[in-house]
């Protein structure tokens, strides 16, 4: 049976450890932590990924260790066998998740393990994964990014990916990895090319990505100034193929773990190369300053006092359909609003783990519903939304409150039926 | 029998010279000491065992150790004014109680450094918002003298110490306009506050500035509440007069009409200081003052910072007859301290009548100056040489920078280096004259006479901490320079007459009919007829 050991634990380790399983690997996952119940519950928020994960540890093809010692890889008193052992195995190390002492100590032991697979994924400074590769003796080593989690499901895009990008130390060896190949069989695209090239494709895209982000963003401002809708000159603008139509729609900016970290490394890699970066500056100042757009507009409507003010939230997480939380406008808004002595609720029924993890004391009221007492509220402020709870605009119109719609989740149409106050981002309603 | 003023005019007639004194050994353990980071050598000034040893009893004469009490524990000794110069108390550790005519001193300096860190702390975590919404990047603070020059001067010293995500804090201060005019253009007024420090809110030079400001403001804003809510902080002891300004009472910070505006820069006058260095660093200030405000209390004259640097000064000016001292920081960012001092010295002690309104007989405060050292060799050290004037120094430097530096440090090192070589040859070389120099002196005009009296204070290291002793240090040395020549320190008469006056003129040139000197006629009518 082939056996593949993941280090790191994130969504993406997790969901590759389940596709592993699910194609019949041996896999251990070495988490670094205690991998209790509640921890793992903190990345699956996605079903299939639940499940798909129960059936992997009921076959026993998935196991999880909790060494959180740097020096993971078993030092056993006869060195032949544990070379062997190790020899055997196939390595994939999440760089995102290790400290500095983890990956230094997990680094120093791939050094030894002859010419054994190694795949690396993550999201260090653009030419640090080339450096590694060159620095480890096995010539079979590859950087798998993992840019291709298009849905909401890791799950799934791991499953069918839509583009899978393969960094190889040595030209040509890839194809033959069967770990490799089984990521590619169902895969819409797939290359192969040097390491140094991916991970500049790799930040090539994700810089893409949120620099369009930012700018459509900038632009939903002026829409806001001039009266216009965003979202209309935008369905006009995605009419030219030329121009990517994923990123152009208006909202409280970008947040999760791959587009600001791709920035943060790469403004990192232009500084240690001594290149200016004015764009990607901008890219983060807009996107920071994006997150707290709605606050702005709500502190005028309510004429620069917040004190007192009932607040409803609708959605923690970072994206549309998740609850994850990392980068997520409610990080910085909730502490903003409560410092003005706001009282907040939220309504985020999977958030509430993490949010505790990040907040400790949460700063607000966890709400069992959307919709009810909202009219007690003063306001509804929506950051986020997901498919499974459908918008209900009759209640929203009952409530009679001012709606703050950081994530545009009502559009012009609906919002113009409101009889109450109403503002989006670069929906053209002036505050 | 002879007074002890009497004797050191004696002895001051005494012809001493650098060259000789050092002749002596162990001059200079007999004339320096360390104060925790502080180390003052004072050995360059003329004296011997017994000048020294007169003067100390000329403080002890004076009650020097009686009026330091009196000072501490809020006695009105502004007597002008009949009331207290509690500065100390405004760095007073919260569990130490000072009560004043039944106020509880302590607890309102703490209510209010307590006010001030809330505001520094919203405005640096971007809590605190302007009218539209916008997180402050830009504090204008808006006074002049001492609500301008203590906190301008130690933002300057302390730059290292701010943190990069804290906003900008500019300073302006004269009234013609000049220097808003320059900042405002590259404001952005939804982010922007003003301080506007004015221990009286009635000082013309800050509530024109302001008045320009508001305006500034306006542009952007229409309603003035919340231009006032949002944007503008006020720092007075006229509470009336800022709520009338249209200052709403939680934007005010509160002053007493005990502290002296060039003593001030430890309330909350300092507050742009807090704002840009955060309150942790803002509290070691005051608490380095608080540290030299014990030694200055308890400790012993003859190794009593403040008494020691004042009875030189004393002597100096009063008895030597010189009447111009300079200090001279050889670290560039204490360019701002001679300035702060010129107002500290100056205003306190450019005084001619004594407490009781006696003119009096001897010199007071020298006329002072300074400037970065390495700067100012480059500038007047030609005089000090060369010229007629005789001077006294006071140098200043740390002994460790740039520990930090990430780029460069070796060769930063290597300048401080240069420039603490700088600071003791140019001692060595006012001091000892030709002596000091190996090679030989074989024109008039190559000649260095030497002789120049001069202190060197060194510390360990500029922190908050160690510019907090040493500004207290100056402020105790004024107050015992004032002590000896029984002078008020705390009161500055002096400049009231130009403000009346500047008013009357004010008035002629917009357009009231008004007859001056004749000089002062010509130039009106060339003004208004331009």
């Amino acid at each position: 049976m082939l056996k593949i050991k993941l280090y790191g634990l994130n969504t993406k380790s997790i969901s590759a450890a389940v596709f592993y399983a699910n194609h019949g690997y041996s896999v251990t996952l070495y988490c670094y932590c205690e991998p209790t119940e509640s921890h793992l519950n903190k990345y699956l928020i996605d079903a299939p990924l639940t499940k798909a994960l129960r059936s992997g540890m009921n076959a026993g093809q998935l196991q999880f260790n909790s060494d959180t010692d740097p020096q993971i890889l078993p030092e056993h008193s006869d060195k032949t066998a544990t070379l062997e052992r190790l020899n055997e195995d196939v390595h994939w190390i999440f760089t995102d998740v290790l400290t500095v002492d983890q990956g230094t100590a997990l680094h120093q032991q791939l050094k030894k393990t002859g010419d054994t697979p190694i795949l690396l994924s993550g999201v260090l400074p653009t030419g640090s994964m080339d450096k590694i590769t060159k620095s480890l003796p096995q010539y079979r080593v590859y950087y798998v990014p993992f840019i291709f989690l298009r849905s909401s499901s890791a799950y799934e895009s791991i499953n069918h990916p839509h583009l899978v990008l393969v960094g190889e130390k040595l030209p040509g060896t890839a194809k033959s990895e069967a770990v490799i190949h089984l990521l590619l069989q169902n895969a819409d695209e797939f290359a192969f090319a040097d390491v140094l090239s991916v991970e500049l494709a790799r930040s090539t895209l994700l810089a893409s990505m949120a620099t369009q982000l930012s700018l459509t963003n900038e632009l939903a401002r002026l829409a806001d100034a001039l009266g216009a809708d965003f979202k209309k000159a935008s369905t006009l603008a995605k009419l030219d193929k030329r121009v990517s139509s994923s990123y152009i729609n208006a909202g409280w900016g970008y947040g999760g773990q791959s587009l600001p970290a791709e920035i943060k490394v790469l403004r990192e890699a232009f500084d240690y190369n001594n290149i200016s970066t004015s764009l990607l500056n901008a890219v983060q100042t807009i996107n920071e300053e994006q997150k707290q757009l709605i606050f702005e507009k709500m502190w005028r409507y309510f004429d620069t006092d917040l004190s007192d003010k009932a607040i409803m939230i609708w959605g923690a997480g970072y994206k549309k359909g998740s609850s994850r939380i990392p980068g997520s406008a409610l990080i910085k808004l909730a502490p903003l609003l409560v410092a003005h002595g706001a009282k907040l609720s939220l309504f985020d029924p999977k958030a509430k783990l993490e949010l505790t993890n990040h907040f400790g004391e949460l700063p607000f009221k966890m709400a069992s519903t959307a919709y009810e007492q909202l009219e007690d509220y003063d306001a509804l402020l929506i950051l986020n939304w997901s498919e499974s709870y459908p918008v209900e605009e009759d209640c929203i119109k009952q409530a009679g409150i001012p709606v703050f719609d950081a994530a545009n989740l009502l559009d012009a149409t609906t919002a113009g039926r409101l009889t109450h106050f109403y503002t989006g981002i670069g929906q053209g309603q002036k505050c | 029998m002879m007074t002890i003023w009497k004797e050191l005019e004696v002895l001051a007639r005494e012809n001493r010279c650098l060259n000789d004194l050092f002749k002596k050994n162990g001059r200079c353990k007999n004339f320096s000491f360390s104060c925790e980071e502080l180390f003052y050598d004072f050995s360059k000034q003329l004296i011997d065992e017994k000048v020294f040893e007169s003067l100390l009893s000329l403080a002890e004469e004076r009650n020097l150790r009686g009026q330091i009490k009196e000072l501490y524990r809020g006695d009105k000794v502004n007597i002008s004014e009949d009331r207290p110069a509690l500065h100390t108390a405004l760095r007073i550790p919260s569990d130490k109680s000072l009560v004043v005519d039944g106020v509880d001193i302590t607890a309102a300096v703490h209510g209010s450094l307590n006010k001030v860190a809330l505001i520094s702390e919203r405005i640096r975590q971007k809590i605190w918002r302007g009218a539209s919404g916008k997180p402050i990047t830009d504090v204008v603070n808006i006074g002049v003298g001492g609500s301008d020059l203590g906190p301008l001067m130690a933002l300057k010293a302390l730059e290292e110490f701010t943190d990069p995500e804290s906003p900008q804090v500019h300073f302006i201060s004269n009234m013609d306009g000049t220097q808003l005019q320059q900042l405002l253009g590259g404001l952005c007024q939804e982010s922007t506050l003003f301080i506007i420090s004015s221990k009286s809110f009635g000082t013309a030079d800050t509530l024109s500035n302001a008045a320009t400001a508001i305006s500034w403001l306006k542009v952007c804003f229409e309603s003035e509440r919340l231009i006032f809510k949002n944007h503008i902080i006020g720092v007075s002891a006229a509470h009336e007069k800022m709520l009338a300004f249209g200052i709403p009472e939680q934007n005010q910070l509160e002053l007493w009409d005990w502290v002296g505006g060039r003593f001030s820069m430890w309330s909350a006058i300092g507050l742009a200081i807090a704002i840009k260095l955060g309150m942790k660093q803002f509290r070691e200030l005051l608490s380095g003052a608080h540290s030299m405000d014990e030694h200055f209390y308890h400790a012993d004259f003859e190794k009593n910072l403040p008494v020691v640097m004042g009875l030189i000064g004393v002597w100096n000016s009063t008895f030597l007859d010189i009447n111009a001292h300079t200090v001279l920081p050889y670290d560039g960012r204490l360019k701002f301290f001679p300035d702060y001092l010129m107002q500290l010295e100056m205003e306190s002690n450019g005084k001619s009548v004594n407490r009781v309104g006696k003119k009096v007989s001897f010199n007071t405060a020298p006329v002072m100056w300074g400037d970065v050292g390495s700067n100012a060799q480059h500038a007047f050290y030609q005089l000090l040489h060369q010229g007629t004037q005789r001077v006294s120094c006071d140098f200043i430097a740390p002994i460790k920078r740039y520990d930090q530096a990430a780029q460069v440090k070796v060769e930063l090192e290597s300048q401080h280096q240069m420039a603490l070589a700088n600071c003791l040859a140019q001692s060595r070389v006012l001091a000892f004259g030709n002596h000091a120099l190996e090679f030989a002196q074989d024109a008039a005009h190559k000649n260095y006479r030497g002789n120049q009296p001069s202190s060197t204070l060194l510390m360990q290291r500029l922190s908050p901490y160690s510019l907090g002793m040493l500004i207290a240090a100056y402020e105790h040395k004024t107050f015992v320079m004032s002590v000896i020549w029984d002078i008020n320190p705390f009161d500055q008469w002096g400049v009231e007459g130009g403000k009346v006056m500047a008013g009357e003129v004010l008035s002629a040139i917009k357009g009231d009919a008004q007859q001056f000197d004749c000089s002062t006629n010509t130039m009106l009518n060339l003004i208004k007829n331009a």
